[in-house]
């Protein structure tokens, strides 16, 4: 059992740890530990070495006693503490907020959503961590997308590029037609560089990807 | 037609207009040729004319200047009332034009009025008067010519003192202006003045600097006129000092003058007779004769009275020289006559010496004389005193006036230096009560804002507070009935109650989104940007586009937590009610960042409701209420099918 990844699953939740356990146990190749508040996962992790924490966000079950109250203190501890171990966020919270500033803040190798979560998608998601990368569920991509959309919305020069780039057959010919907020052009340089962040945002693999989830997800008409 | 007319009127126009003026110039100049050539005989006839036409055209200059020829001519022909009628119509003048020039002549005639009637000391009075008007007009001239008069009246009068007093004075005023005439009167004057003092040496130091300024003067016969006065006094000088032949020489050197018999006949006479005088001294008696008779006829056709008593004075003394005892005494006598007659006392009292002397030999008559002589030598003397004290009087008094309006003026500027010092302390009163005015509103103001911001920021704590209890609320909500509940649904499940359980579990999770939606977002750890873009993000699709404008553009630092939680929770109402209800398909949101307000637009496209009906929701009536509490106002503008725009101002200071 030693080449079996060893998991710590915390939930506040008793039926919700039984369910995803049975999720887990269907490949039958793990070594999963449970916990119901943070406080004994975080005294386990320090005991035990983990390969993978599977932990919720929001915890019930506290009390005047509990030291670490929530999922992102929990991830903020062991990161303090620089122990080794791949987090991922198994959660029903699908608040963009929440969400966005999880991962913007404790940068979590996978954020997942337990209500939508079968064993193939924790399968996948374990495989893709292990393998140094990240996973989100794909409600959680549509929340970062549409969340991107509206930064986009606010984005001037952004805006300017994905109606103009439609038009013309090169992007150099961009210089001279996008121009900033205080009127001056914007650089071939410039264009690319806002472009590249702009097919990172959407998820797009080209412009022309990036121009069809543009409109698409209703950024642009 | 009508160009000519109105050229045939205006020419008419011009045309009486030019006879019109014509008309006045003929006066003008009939009034300058007048003045300019009265002479003669008819001179003061021409000089009445001048005046009269003057009068009539009521040219107030023109009146002036004739009325003062006139006064003066007529004072020089001895006119003594035309020179009184000069003077009152002056008088007029200057009471219609207050013209101060014409005040000075009226006193300056007064004076030769009275000099005319041989009041002197009235003379005087009314030169002093003229002399005081125009120092105060600075009519330099005036005042040196007034003093030269006075000068002259008061060396008659033997107030030697006065006089040179008044000589002194007047050269102060003319010799800055470059007088030639009257400065060399003044100087001569001073000669006089020494000659008689018996400083001869002094007398002839003024009389050659008299003469020198008179050779500067350019009118040729006035400088001519000085030169034989000049001659005159020099030998006059010599004379007293008892150096005949010097002053003989001196009164030769004058008559030597061509034509000085018809061109300066006075001149002519007076050097004449002081040269006889001086033969007469020198013991030479028969060179004096010719000359006196010469004269003596001359007076007589010009019934010149004063010269008559001098000529029959210095007669009486030839034949009195040449001990023709008869004559002498005829001659003395007649002197006498014409002394009383001038009332010039020195000349009596010459008369009456040579009358003693020619009759000293029949004694008794002479003894009468002389007793005579001696008691007129003593009233002259009494009277010289008088008149030397009534000089000295109006002097003095003159002073006295001047001194009192010194006074009078420092009185008057003491009392406007006083008004001036109320005015300024009014204005300072003025100052001080605009200035407690402007304090007292500014303390008003500062009170009324203090007043404002400490009901703002009793407001705020109140905000703070009712969010508090919010947050109590969201969090009993959360721990304890979610919690019991959870209980429950444990429970349920045990007993295998799944149906019940599942309800409960639904229930659970409501209260768990009403917890969270009454916890209210915190700022301090998610920027208030970030929450609105995630807040945006949560209800943003391509069925419904959500725009924000002026969110990254503001500092939102300065806005107070209480302000942004009701504009996040209002943001929220409005947009989940734009997506849910009113089926939007375009949002478009704008916050604007002010001084003093802060502004959210939300605007969108939707079904719209009726503003009026008031079953609008809890939701708005919240929205509503959160505003109120910070101030702000909440306009919502809707239309069935015509969507929604909600406008919230809320002010971030007081």
């Amino acid at each position: 059992m030693s080449n079996a990844l060893k998991i710590l699953l915390v939930d506040d939740h008793q039926l919700i740890l039984d369910g995803i356990m049975s999720s887990l146990k269907k490949n039958g190749s793990y070594e999963v530990v449970s916990s119901t508040t943070c406080d004994d996962a975080f005294a386990k992790i320090k005991k035990n070495s983990f390969d993978i924490l599977f932990t919720d966000l929001s915890f019930d079950n506290t009390s005047f006693s509990t030291k670490i109250e929530s999922g992102e203190e929990l991830i903020k501890a062991i990161r303090k503490e620089k122990i080794a171990i791949k987090m991922a966020v198994i959660t029903g919270h699908t608040e963009t907020n929440r969400l966005y500033n999880v991962i913007r803040n404790l940068k979590p190798d996978a954020y997942l959503l337990k209500n939508k979560c079968d064993s193939v998608e924790l399968d996948f998601a374990i495989a893709k961590i292990m393998n140094n990368d990240v996973y989100y569920s794909h409600e959680v991509h549509q929340k970062l997308i549409r969340r991107a959309c509206v930064e986009i919305q606010m984005d001037e020069v952004a805006i300017q590029i994905l109606k103009e780039l439609p038009k013309q057959s090169k992007i150099s010919n961009l210089v001279g037609v996008i121009h900033k907020a205080d009127g001056s052009p914007l650089k071939l340089r410039s264009i690319e560089a806002k472009l590249a962040n702009l097919r990172i945002d959407l998820n797009a693999v080209n412009n022309t990807d990036l121009i069809l989830k543009a409109k698409e997800l209703g950024v642009v008409d | 037609m009508l160009y000519i007319k109105k050229l045939f009127l205006f020419s008419f126009f011009l045309l009486g207009n030019i006879v019109f003026s014509q008309k006045t110039m003929v006066e003008k100049d009939s009034i300058l040729y007048y003045i300019n050539n009265a002479k003669g005989k008819n001179q003061l006839k021409e000089l009445q004319r001048a005046v009269d036409l003057a009068e009539k055209i009521q040219h107030d200059s023109l009146i002036r200047e004739t009325n003062i020829k006139f006064g003066l001519q007529s004072y020089f022909k001895k006119k003594a009332k035309n020179v009184d009628i000069a003077q009152q119509r002056l008088k007029r003048l200057y009471r219609r034009s207050q013209d101060s020039f014409a005040l000075a002549k009226v006193h300056h005639y007064k004076a030769l009025f009275h000099l005319l009637n041989f009041r002197s000391d009235s003379a005087l009075y009314y030169y002093v008067e003229s002399k005081n008007i125009s120092i105060r007009i600075k009519d330099s001239l005036e005042v040196g010519r007034r003093l030269l008069s006075m000068a002259n009246i008061q060396r008659d009068g033997k107030d030697h003192l006065g006089s040179e007093i008044s000589a002194i004075e007047g050269l102060r005023y003319l010799e800055p202006i470059k007088d030639y005439r009257y400065t060399g009167f003044l100087y001569t004057n001073l000669g006089l003045l020494s000659s008689r003092a018996g400083k001869y040496e002094e007398a002839r130091m003024y009389m050659n600097k008299a003469q020198e300024i008179n050779e500067k003067n350019p009118n040729r016969k006035r400088k001519i006129r000085a030169r034989l006065n000049y001659f005159n006094n020099m030998g006059i000088s010599y004379i007293n000092e008892g150096n005949y032949d010097k002053a003989i020489s001196f009164f030769k050197e004058g008559l030597a003058f061509d034509s000085i018999a018809i061109k300066f006949r006075s001149k002519y006479y007076l050097l004449v007779e002081n040269l006889s005088d001086a033969y007469i001294l020198q013991k030479k008696p028969e060179k004096a004769f010719h000359g006196l008779k010469e004269a003596n006829e001359l007076k007589v056709k010009n019934n010149d009275t004063k010269g008559l008593s001098t000529s029959h004075n210095l007669l009486s003394k030839y034949y009195y020289a040449i001990h023709d005892e008869k004559n002498a005494l005829y001659h003395a006598k007649k002197g006498l006559v014409y002394a009383k007659k001038s009332k010039h006392l020195l000349r009596e009292i010459r008369a009456l010496e040579f009358l003693a002397k020619s009759t000293i030999i029949s004694r008794k008559t002479a003894n009468g004389y002389l007793k005579k002589y001696i008691r007129l030598s003593d009233s002259l003397y009494q009277q010289e005193r008088t008149i030397k004290n009534q000089f000295a009087r109006i002097r003095f008094e003159t002073d006295k006036k001047e001194k009192e309006n010194t006074v009078l003026k420092n009185d008057n500027e003491k009392k406007q230096l006083e008004i001036a010092q109320e005015k300024q302390q009014k204005t300072i009163g003025f100052l001080v009560a605009i200035g407690s005015l402007l304090l007292l509103g500014i303390s008003v103001l500062v009170f009324k804002h203090r007043k404002k911001k400490l009901a703002f920021d009793a407001q705020l704590q109140q905000v703070a507070a009712r969010e508090e209890e919010r947050q109590q609320i969201a969090k009993s909500l959360h721990d304890e009935v979610a919690g019991d509940l959870r209980m429950l649904h444990h429970q349920l499940e045990k007993d295998n109650q799944i149906t019940i359980a599942q309800t409960v579990d639904a229930v659970k999770n409501n209260v768990r989104n009403l917890s969270h939606q009454l916890s209210s977002v915190n700022f301090e750890e998610v920027s208030f940007t970030d929450q609105i873009v995630n807040l945006v993000s949560d209800y943003f699709s391509s069925a419904c586009k959500i725009s924000i404008r002026g969110l990254k553009e503001n500092e939102w630092s300065v806005v107070e937590n209480a302000i942004k939680r009701t504009l996040y929770l209002c943001l929220r109402e409005s947009v989940q009610n734009a997506c849910k209800y009113a089926k939007a398909t375009q949002i478009n949101i704008g916050f604007k960042l002010h001084k003093n307000n802060v502004y959210l637009r939300v605007q969108d496209n939707g079904v719209g409701f009726n503003v009026s009906e008031k079953s609008n929701g809890i939701g708005l009536k919240n929205q509503q209420e959160r505003i109120q509490e910070l101030s702000g106002k909440i306009a919502i503008q809707s239309d069935i099918n015509k969507g929604t725009t909600i406008q919230i101002e809320i002010p971030i200071h007081v």
